[in-house]
């Protein structure tokens, strides 16, 4: 089973429209889980994994900490990061880590079956009035309509 | 604890017309108006700027302590994540691998 590690964008992207998705193949560290604490005063419902330590290169110096544990546990467990920050995509880039963004995984969920493509359109035209970067949202709701 | 330092400034006839119509509007004095504005305006140049120089969005909120879903609204305002062409393709890249057949 593949597993994807989300950051905080999912979750207060996906929370802030009313649909948060989760399921065992979903994951993040205790840290993100603290922060949409703090920002949204609720508990995301997804599984915690203890962050892993592991070697990472490029420009280190504009990261957070808790970003740096995103890009090594991602690493060091195999999965996919789930970020919709460009910088931390970068950096996963450079060490080799899968990154996509919150509208592609929506469409991962429609071609792994489990979203419906009218729920995933629905979501990411609601999402496309707070995301930042908007053309992205266009970009994969054509996907979706092109990849059968 | 923050310092508040009063300043006076002179700014155009225009600028005060918009000020008190945001006052009556919001009930807030001309004052609490424009200092909302002036943070508001220093925290879109950080945010922005932060990004022109690398920072991730963790790292924004933890130098400046500015909310983190404040830091995505002024990058939804401002569209300075527009233009990542490298990580827009590394995306397409990943999304080629992980659908692949």
């Amino acid at each position: 089973m593949r597993k994807y590690l989300v950051n905080a964008t999912y979750c207060i992207y996906l929370t802030g429209i009313r649909q948060f998705y989760s399921d065992e193949s979903i994951m993040t560290i205790k840290e993100v889980v603290d922060e949409i604490k703090h920002e949204l005063s609720i508990k995301p419902d997804v599984i915690v994994v203890t962050k892993k330590k592991t070697k990472i290169h490029g420009k280190l110096d504009p990261l957070s900490s808790t970003d740096s544990a995103m890009v090594q546990t991602a690493k060091a467990m195999e999965c996919v990061l789930v970020t919709d920050d460009q910088k931390l995509i970068k950096v996963a880039c450079q060490n080799k880590v899968h990154a996509i963004d919150t509208p592609h995984f929506i469409h991962l969920l429609v071609i792994e079956g489990k979203w419906p493509e009218e729920k995933a359109l629905g979501t990411l035209e609601q999402l496309r009035g707070v995301y930042n970067r908007e053309h992205i949202i266009s970009k994969v709701i054509k996907d979706i309509h092109e990849w059968r | 604890m923050n310092e508040n330092i009063a300043v006076n400034i002179t700014i155009p006839k225009e600028a005060i017309d918009y000020l008190d119509a945001e006052a009556r509007r919001t009930y807030l004095s001309r004052a609490t108006v424009a200092k909302q504005l002036l943070l508001q305006h220093i925290d879109e140049l950080r945010v922005v700027n932060a990004r022109k120089a690398g920072y991730t969005i963790r790292k924004i909120v933890e130098v400046y302590g500015i909310d983190y879903q404040k830091v995505l609204e002024i990058l939804h305002m401002t569209k300075v994540d527009a233009d990542e062409k490298e990580t827009d393709q590394y995306v397409e890249e990943t999304m080629a691998r992980l659908t692949k057949k």
